[in-house]
């Protein structure tokens, strides 16, 4: 930089930059969007310490620059339109997580089938569904993908992100190739080697359509869902996501196949409605939360009362100081709306009108809910719906979310002021190639 | 006090002046609102304030100099003639945005020390923004030789961190 800083330079050589006091730096590099840190790590040890470490992500927390990420497990388009999304890029992370990510014969198999698999949806684009991660950028409006590796994302998975710890978890699901579910775990470090899912330790079971939370600050509770046998299952297991350990919980009382994950109170962990294999497609109407200071799990009536319609992926727990109460947000088509609030005990679950646009294509339609944002005086959730297609809207009143460049109008964020109740919704623009229906997301500040 | 703040309808050349004194000697008059928004003749006018004449003071500003001070002043005498107003807060961005658009790198290296020194966060606030806006996006080497930074790492391990990429990019900006 100037003159007289080139000069102090000799003396003070482990500046984070020269010349200037380490905490203003420290100012200029927190303000550097996320994207671009890893090109920041390759300038110096310095920074590469730096921005490897929890207090620089801390900062960024503190002094709001941190940016919001919703990470969703989304379907690929089948013949990507976008060429930035197919060639290149790609082929380099499939080759680069293929080489380092396998550690037994079984791996090595499956990236092989992944390879061949690569090969053939060049050759004809009639494949299985295959998924990517995606992450939009809420704070900035960008959508991105990451693409690890092709093939291999279990369709169905749970992405779960860790905030504390800065990973991003997919756990269970369904092989894509076999449909049969998985008991596999895969952990993204969002800060360290952001480019390669590592393998971490597998469930005790395969595992699909379960709940599943993040409980306390660095595990991850999990329970119900159905194994490989179709059976719905009762077994709950919490894994430590720094010590990568498995450990089994009590059974809950009963099978819950199909159930929401939700925690409350930072470390109690509910589940929410389910069937048992008996009662396929019956979604019961109550709930077990684990609580861990006891090791045991209890009941709550009456919490869904929609038999015949899954609690997973329409529900947004939002934790609300008012009255000690907890608020449980359900996103819901037109049918639904009728039932008003709910509330049971410390539980409170209102119902959160869908847009038109959305609930006149379908009378329940899909949605994928994050929270984005949550305070005394606002909370922010985004929500992406199944209706991503265009012409599915004839709605005049929303006329003005339809943006003409969208691939479809299915992404919205819906901001709920806390004073006054009122409820505001705008659209998001979706790029081409990222409206599919997203299986799971979640939610990661950093 | 002394009255500085009769109304706003009246011209800041009716304002009390206080003289700065730059670390290369130099003395520059500025209005009293301006001098208190900079910290270090903020605590010296109070520790003085029994001087009856705020025209006799001059403030020593022994880290600034003149060159850096007359780009300062001007700034902040907008600023605070903006921020009085009840505008809003696109047209402060745009004034910023004009302030630093032309800045080339030394100055603003300089700027943030001055800045830093004189306690003006709004301003730090925004010189930080603007270096890292002129670092993302950029080369490694770009990055380097603009904030003069040695490369520590030996060809291995800088080979072995550019081979981190999660993100499908397009490329990055031209240097």
């Amino acid at each position: 930089m100037g003159k007289a800083e080139k000069k102090q330079q000799q003396q003070e050589v482990q500046n984070l930059i020269p010349g200037l006091p380490d905490e203003i730096a420290m100012e200029c590099l927190i303000r550097v969007p996320y994207k671009f840190h890893n090109d920041l790590k390759s300038v110096c040890q310095r920074w590469l310490n730096l921005i490897s470490s929890h207090s620089f992500y801390r900062e960024r927390i503190r002094s709001g620059k941190a940016e919001h990420l919703v990470c969703q497990v989304q379907p690929l388009p089948l013949s990507p339109p976008n060429p930035k999304d197919s060639s290149s890029a790609t082929t380099h992370l499939v080759s680069d997580s293929a080489a380092k990510i396998t550690s037994t014969k079984k791996d090595q198999q499956q990236d092989d089938d992944d390879h061949e698999l690569h090969q053939q949806r060049q050759e004809v684009h009639r494949t299985p569904l295959q998924y990517g991660l995606t992450i939009f950028n809420a704070s900035n409006g960008t959508w991105e993908r990451i693409r690890p590796h092709v093939g291999r994302i279990p369709m169905f998975c749970q992405c779960v992100a860790v905030p504390a710890s800065r990973k991003l978890l997919l756990i269970g699901g369904w092989d894509p190739i076999t449909l049969e579910p998985v008991p596999d775990v895969y952990v993204l470090d969002m800060v360290n080697n952001s480019s390669r899912w590592r393998r971490a330790k597998p469930m005790s079971v395969a595992r699909s359509f379960f709940a599943c939370a993040v409980v306390g600050a660095l595990t991850v509770c999990v329970a119900g869902g159905h194994d490989g046998q179709k059976n719905a299952l009762k077994s709950a297991e919490v894994y430590d996501v720094e010590a990568d350990e498995w450990r089994m919980l009590p059974e809950m009382d009963e099978e819950r196949d199909e159930c929401q994950g939700v925690c409350l109170e930072g470390d109690r962990f509910f589940v929410v409605s389910g069937y048992g294999t008996e009662s396929q497609g019956r979604f019961k109407p109550d709930a077990e939360c684990y609580d861990p200071t006891t090791g045991s799990w209890s009941k709550f009536d009456h919490v869904w009362p929609f038999p015949s319609l899954s609690p997973r992926g329409s529900t947004a727990t939002i934790t609300s100081n008012r009255l000690q109460q907890h608020q449980w947000l359900w996103f819901l088509g037109k049918e639904q709306q009728q039932n008003g609030e709910v509330v049971e005990g410390k539980i409170v679950s209102s119902i959160v009108p869908l847009p038109k646009s959305v609930t006149e294509g379908s009378s329940s339609p899909c949605v994928s809910v994050t929270t984005l944002h949550n305070s005394q005086q606002q909370q922010k959730v985004f929500v992406m719906t199944g209706n991503g297609g265009r012409g599915c809207s004839s709605s005049s009143a929303l006329s003005s979310f339809i943006c003409n460049e969208c691939e479809g109008e299915g992404a919205f964020i819906m901001e709920r002021d806390m004073s006054n109740g009122n409820i505001k919704w705008d659209h998001v623009h979706l790029p081409v190639g990222f409206s599919g229906f997203p299986c799971s997301a979640s939610f990661l500040l950093i | 006090m002394a009255s500085s703040s009769s109304s706003s309808s009246c011209s800041s050349s009716s304002e009390k002046k206080i003289t700065l004194k730059s670390s290369d000697g130099e003395a520059l008059n500025v209005e009293k609102n301006v001098a208190l928004e900079f910290e270090p003749a903020k605590g010296f006018l109070e520790d003085n304030s029994e001087e009856a004449d705020d025209e006799a003071i001059v403030v020593p500003l022994p880290n600034v100099s003149a060159a850096v001070l007359s780009e300062l002043i001007p700034y902040v005498k907008q600023r605070l003639e903006l921020s009085a107003k009840p505008v809003q807060k696109k047209l402060i961005k745009a004034f910023d945005d004009q302030f630093t658009r032309h800045l080339s790198d030394d100055k603003l290296g300089e700027l943030m020390l001055a800045a830093n020194y004189l306690g003006v966060n709004y301003l730090l606030d925004v010189l930080c923004d603007v270096t890292a806006d002129r670092i993302k996006n950029k080369s490694v080497e770009y990055v380097r030789e603009f904030l003069g930074i040695q490369n520590d790492f030996t060809p291995e391990e800088e080979a072995e961190l550019r081979a981190q990429c999660p993100w499908a990019f397009e490329g990055v900006d031209q240097d």
